[in-house]
């Protein structure tokens, strides 16, 4: 378990690093072109090689890193905030609400969200705001689910009445008490957002519909590579990496975490 | 000697709802219960399981609302809807480690109330969780820990502590020996003599163990299906049982000295 | 009469980590003989929990086993997992606290009952199998053995689901019988009957029995001999009666900690103290923290195990009674 959280975290924080700090670690521009460099293999000057514009490919795979794990995080953030709100209010109001609240989610879950969001950016444009907004707006259902759900146990929970019986503050309760015990699991699911989010964000990317040029992220590197799959592998072999380390060390971390979280496993 | 609980006519029911049936069943968990509780007294409520006499404290305790009846406390009259000002009378869960908060240190689960109720912070408000801590036979140590780190014995301690906090009049403790073991369960008892016998504080206590209430009840009042069949002086009930339940109880004890009277 | 249980230097440790271990038993010697009724007291985390469970070998997976457990001059730690089939269930039948997390909720009592005599006795014939199925159930004082033979677990209450689990104990015959708590889930009417069922059963069957609880005197209830563990040790094992029997200081602060419904006192006597972390192998008496006669001997030196009138006692100092 321990195992499991210390793999994930090295490999995320090491990707992270390489974001914040690409502008230093490559001397090259992401968006220059060089026509007579292009489709260059892997080499000591351009360890990545060169796409068919003569860019360098590992300076926009860090670029790239930057926009792809920052589109994670802060549509992850968007869908936490709106979910854990709704679920919050549905959970702890109880009653005809939570009722009226949840059919909406059921409602909500009908609806194919690839679809989805392929119809908004194609009504709103493709830039990486509206990327980021769209994925937090549509994929905050799941994690509304867990709150309520985690919300309604520890509403009836004997520590709740006794809080009540010795007179604590309604806001005390609601924060100290309930928000305090669901962080777990609300932690949890924002690691597995995260990798749910650059997930959907490279595929978008990849259909042309997610980031776009010259703006590098891990999707269009790899969208750009498929035309020159036979002659030019480390165009998609290196974002297809990048995303699947990405992804795997994020869901390592998410299973560790919930073990880690789980108080019967504690106990023992 | 004055009442301070009075109880007429209680009643709470519960529904239970089937998925595959129509029928709705109804538990008569308390029906028509009525009996009163003397100042300073230790009362017990005796019963086996699904007698009904936890849902009775809990109802006189404001956790549920009864469908019918009355209870007085202190010679007024209790307002169902207002359940939550109920600070005078404090009730201890039978399940220690659920009703602490598993993420708040023992520190500021004393802390917390103490804030508010007698308006105390910094020094003061430190000065006094330890005069609380001192009261259960903790010391002061026991501050940083999280209630996982507990025994149960200390577990139990502190969530005597958190309401004595509230300066109860009665305190209604709902089997809090069970989970212990019996060495530990010998100290916990003797801290609600003590309770009851410096503190001045009303005890009612409920329980299955007729050991444990004829040591440390002044009261008995004993439970069957909803419904008091007996009470009266712990002496004249342990030493002339009237119902042939409470004989039945009586002789069940194991290693009962009843059971040769028979 | 011969011993039909004998436990020598039985020491079982649990491995929670790379370093830390729980010592749960350490130097178990137990000789039980046939026909015997025997009461092993201790409290929760006492390690008398192992000590049954180690009887059939059933131990988890990260415990470590050292000593001789023979039954019928046969050793049970070298035994594998086949043969051992042969000591469970016809050797020693078990049961357990809470009857209704041992039967499995999707069977009927019926089922459950059949299965294990159909495996183990290979018996096929399905008018044979009802038979001795509903023979048990009686057995077992149920009045409305037909009823109860169809249901299934959770129709039935706490007391028939343990008088269940005594039949399938007793479906292979053994000749011992291991109760482990079977009545702390129970109520105290309910707790009677069963105690007053094992009784009867272990004259009837010439049963040896023994009884694993916390609760002394529902052990004086059932049993002759007591063996009282702390700690992970047998500290006093005798026939005992009253805290007047008890050589051992635990042993009479049992007696005196639980309350008395001869004489009301309106005081509880109390041990000082917590019980002690079984992650530590003692190397003094594991009682002398909170013991009210230990000296400065019993605080620095394991105490042997000496005979004291008829009883065996782990004390420098016994009591004289």
């Amino acid at each position: 378990m321990k195992k499991m959280i210390w793999t994930g975290l090295i490999v995320l924080i090491f990707f992270i690093i390489l974001a914040i700090f690409a502008p230093f670690i490559s001397s090259y521009d992401y968006k220059t072109q060089d026509i007579s460099l292009r489709l260059q293999p892997p080499s000591l000057k351009h360890i990545f090689g060169t796409d068919e514009l003569g860019r360098d490919v590992f300076t926009r795979m860090l670029y790239g890193a930057r926009v792809s794990l920052s589109v994670g995080l802060l549509a992850v953030i968007i869908a936490t905030f709106i979910g854990v709100l709704y679920g919050a209010v549905s959970g702890y109001l109880g009653g005809v609400l939570d009722n009226i609240m949840m059919r909406i989610v059921d409602i909500i879950l009908t609806i194919p969200v690839l679809f989805l969001i392929l119809m908004l950016i194609v009504y709103l444009g493709p830039s990486i705001i509206n990327i980021i907004i769209i994925i937090g707006l549509t994929s905050w259902t799941d994690i509304a689910r867990i709150v309520r759900a985690e919300v309604l146990k520890i509403k009836n929970s004997a520590f709740i009445e006794s809080a009540k019986l010795i007179g604590l503050p309604k806001r005390v309760i609601i924060f100290k008490y309930i928000i305090l015990n669901t962080l777990g699991p609300i932690l949890v699911y924002i690691v597995f957002g995260i990798s749910g989010a650059i997930l959907i964000e490279s595929g978008l990317s990849f259909l042309g519909l997610g980031v776009q040029p010259p703006y590098p992220s891990w999707g269009n590197i790899l969208m750009s590579g498929k035309d020159y799959i036979h002659t030019a592998w480390w165009l998609i072999l290196f974002p297809g990496v990048a995303i699947f380390l990405t992804v795997f060390s994020l869901n390592l971390l998410g299973e560790g975490l919930r073990d880690l979280f789980n108080p019967k496993l504690k106990k023992e | 000697m004055i009442k301070i609980l009075q109880v007429n006519n209680l009643k709470k029911y519960f529904s239970i709802e089937k998925i595959f049936s129509e029928k709705e069943k109804i538990v008569k968990a308390v029906d028509g219960v009525s009996f009163s509780i003397k100042k300073g007294q230790i009362a017990a409520i005796v019963g086996e399981s699904g007698s009904g006499k936890t849902t009775l404290a809990r109802c006189i305790a404001g956790i549920e609302i009864p469908d019918e009846g009355e209870i007085f406390f202190e010679g007024k009259l209790l307002d169902f809807s207002t359940k939550e000002k109920r600070r005078k009378i404090q009730y201890i869960f039978q399940d220690t480690y659920g009703s602490l908060n598993p993420r708040i240190k023992t520190g500021d689960i004393l802390a917390e109330p103490i804030r508010y109720h007698f308006n105390l912070s910094g020094e003061k408000l430190k000065e006094k969780v330890k005069e609380f801590l001192k009261k259960v036979g903790l010391n002061e140590n026991f501050i940083k820990n999280y209630p996982h780190e507990l025994s149960g014995g200390q577990r139990q301690r502190i969530v005597i502590a958190r309401a004595l906090t509230m300066e109860p009049k009665l305190l209604i403790a709902d089997e809090p020996v069970s989970n212990l073991d019996v060495s530990v369960q010998a100290q916990i008892l003797q801290l609600f003599l003590e309770l009851n016998l410096k503190d001045k504080i009303t005890i009612l206590i409920i329980t299955h163990d007729l050991r444990i209430v004829y040591n440390l009840a002044d009261y008995v009042i004993v439970m069957k299906d909803g419904k008091i069949i007996e009470s009266g002086k712990t002496d004249t009930i342990f030493l002339n049982p009237k119902s042939d339940y409470t004989k039945n109880l009586l002789c069940s004890i194991p290693n009962s000295p009843y059971k040769n009277q028979k | 009469m011969r011993n039909i249980i004998e436990i020598k230097d039985l020491c079982v440790n649990y491995k929670i980590s790379s370093n830390e271990k729980i010592y749960a038993l350490k130097n178990i010697n137990l000789n039980i003989k046939k026909g015997e009724t025997v009461a092993v007291v201790g409290e929760s985390g006492c390690g008398k929990s192992t000590l049954a469970v180690s009887m059939i070998k059933l131990l988890p997976e990260n415990a470590e086993i050292f000593g001789s457990i023979k039954i019928d001059n046969e050793e049970i730690l070298d035994k594998n997992n086949q043969q051992l089939l042969d000591i469970r269930g016809k050797k020693i039948g078990m049961i357990f606290q809470e009857p209704g997390a041992s039967l499995n909720p999707v069977f009927s009592i019926k089922e459950q009952i059949e299965e294990t005599i159909k495996i183990r006795e290979k018996i096929s014939n399905k008018d044979v199998l009802k038979n001795i199925g509903l023979n048990l159930l009686k057995e077992v004082g149920i009045k409305d053995e037909k009823r109860v033979y169809e249901s299934y677990p959770h129709q039935l209450s706490g007391g028939l689901q343990q008088r269940v689990m005594i039949a399938i104990a007793l479906s292979l015959s053994p000749e011992i019988l291991v109760a482990d708590e079977p009545t702390t889930s129970l109520d105290v009417t309910v707790q009677a009957q069963i105690i007053e069922l094992l009784k009867k059963l272990k004259i009837k069957r010439n049963l040896t029995t023994i009884l694993i609880t916390h609760d002394l005197h529902l052990a004086l209830e059932l049993c002759e001999r007591i063996v009282v563990i702390y700690a992970g040790e047998i500290v006093e094992d005798g026939f005992i009666r009253s805290a007047k029997d008890a050589h051992h200081p635990y042993t009479k602060a049992l007696f005196e900690i639980i309350p008395d419904i001869k004489k009301k006192i309106k005081k509880f006597k109390v041990i000082k103290g917590e019980f002690p972390d079984m992650k530590e192998n003692f190397k003094n008496c594991s009682f002398s923290g909170r013991c009210e006669f230990s000296k400065a001997k019993c605080r620095r030196y394991q105490p042997e195990v000496v005979r004291v009138g008829k009883n065996y006692v782990k004390c420098f100092y016994p009591l004289k009674g």
